[in-house]
């Protein structure tokens, strides 16, 4: 390992993430053209939080949905056969 | 939350597999034997305890515009650490496991780990959660790989460097043929499917049970 | 490679090594996006957009920069920082030039930063071993993003047939799902000597 790769090394992932650092900033600054309201996206598949559509407190949303079914069934019968 | 309950709940309330339903990509893809989904669990465990750790002693520093770029520039450096370390120590392994060593950097249980919990809580928290929920990611991903190899090939895999193969072959003398197609893409996504079914058939008694009880 | 050897790579990239059903790459759009015909299609759109322009760069970098330096064991935090990059300009391009284009697939956009798939074909399309040139490159990537598409567009239409369906409740959702996806990945094994 010589001096020249690890100032390339440096170089390019510091260079990557000013890359990146600028993208978002430029991204966040560009208004949204006009007439381009996005549609809301509510994927119900996983409870990411770090992901912007899922839906928050999604486990707590499928607790409370199976209480509720529950809660309507006649106890006797087995929740798992509809 | 005590400390146990942020423990347990990585496994049971809250497992990133059964129950978050998260990083399915390596979920499917090195189940085939046991040994691989082994090895997949302890380096996805090495990652999340280690990016937990770190993003909660940097969570002061970071200005809150770059937090997302500055987490995946961490958990990108975590995974070149444990993918050369495999490299080198366990070369078999690496070659099973082949591309999702690498694609742990997106897997979204431990960007979002990041976020949700270990930018928010302080280190000790933040370990616990990680190892918490690493060793529920191992548990789910171990079941299933025991289910395809049982079923799909009859042996178990245990462990392999060089060598040392430990393998244990349970059906004697060919006494019935395995189900192939298991340890094929198909079984992949098939046993999880009825993996996740039975665990919500399951999930559903006990709530049941407990409804019935309290009525 | 001749042209005919070209096309069998992208015949073998959409049907054979598709990267959904055998190569488990991408489950998590495959899973969230799919409960309707259209988004499937904008997301099998914005998939199509993003991997080819963030493979194309991501294979320039490793051929001129990692390469001659020796330090290919950079690529996994190369390519991540890129991809994540790349996908902030293309966004920020397409708001300032096309907003029509903007309107259907803006929406997709930064789910796909975090879609391994994209990581996963920029870092095989480097593997020593496959030994791919710039036309390879080009024509697998756009032969895995039409399987994709192909694959989520076909499992869309299933699942919306599938609301209707009576399933039993422990297998609503997610499982019924996986199984349905593991019938069309036994079916995509039956192009396995197609090539």
């Amino acid at each position: 390992m010589n001096f020249t790769s690890i100032l390339t090394m440096t170089l390019l992932v510091f260079g990557l993430i000013f890359f990146y650092a600028i993208g978002i900033y430029l991204n966040k600054k560009t208004p949204l053209p006009s007439g381009c309201d996005l549609p809301s996206l509510k994927c119900e598949h996983c409870t990411s939080t770090s992901c912007s559509y899922s839906e928050p407190n999604r486990v707590e949303q499928i607790k409370t949905e199976i209480k509720n079914s529950l809660k309507n069934k006649n106890s006797g019968e087995g929740a798992i056969n509809e | 939350m005590t400390k146990k309950q942020n423990f347990l709940k990585g496994i049971f309330s809250e497992n990133p597999v059964f129950v978050l339903i998260l990083g399915m990509c390596p979920v499917l893809g090195v189940t085939s034997t046991l040994f691989g989904a082994l090895g997949m669990g302890v380096a996805f465990t090495l990652v999340l305890v280690l990016s937990n750790i770190i993003v909660s002693m940097i969570k002061n520093f970071i200005p809150n515009e770059v937090r997302i770029p500055s987490f995946i520039v961490v958990i990108a450096t975590l995974v070149t650490i444990v993918q050369l370390t495999m490299q080198a120590y366990l070369p078999d392994l690496y070659n099973q496991l082949g591309i999702f060593i690498p694609l742990i950097v997106v897997n979204c249980v431990i960007l979002g780990r990041a976020e949700a919990f270990a930018s928010k809580n302080n280190i000790l928290d933040s370990t616990i959660d990680g190892l918490g929920m690493g060793i529920g990611y191992t548990i789910a991903i171990a079941m299933l790989a025991f289910i395809r190899e049982l079923f799909g090939a009859g042996t178990l895999t245990l462990f392999m460097y060089g060598d040392v193969n430990i393998k244990f072959n349970l059906i004697p003398n060919n006494a019935f043929e395995p189900i192939s197609i298991l340890i094929l893409a198909p079984g992949a996504f098939i046993t999880l499917g009825l993996l996740l079914g039975v665990i919500n058939a399951i999930k559903f008694n006990i709530e049941n049970k407990k409804s019935v009880g309290r009525s | 490679m001749s042209t005919s050897d070209l096309i069998k790579l992208g015949i073998e990239a959409i049907l054979i090594q598709n990267v959904i059903l055998t190569q488990f790459l991408g489950i998590c759009p495959f899973m969230g996006v799919s409960k309707k015909s259209q988004s499937a299609i904008g997301m099998g759109l914005a998939v199509i957009f993003v991997m080819v322009i963030s493979s194309g760069v991501t294979f320039v970098i490793n051929d001129l920069i990692l390469q001659p330096n020796k330090i290919t064991y950079l690529q996994t935090i190369v390519f991540i920082l890129v991809i994540s990059g790349v996908v902030q300009f293309v966004e920020m391009f397409i708001k300032k030039t096309a907003p029509f284009i903007y309107k259907t697939l803006g929406i997709y956009l930064p789910l796909i930063t975090t879609n391994c798939a994209i990581l996963g074909i920029a870092l095989i399309n480097v593997q020593p071993e496959k030994e791919f040139g710039y036309a390879e490159m080009f024509v697998y990537t756009i032969g895995i993003s039409i399987g994709f598409t192909l694959v989520i567009y076909i499992f869309s239409t299933i699942r919306e047939r599938l609301e209707n369906a009576n399933v039993p409740k422990a297998f609503k959702g997610t499982p019924i799902a996986l199984i349905t996806a593991g019938i069309m990945s036994i079916i995509f094994l039956g192009f396995a000597g197609l090539v």
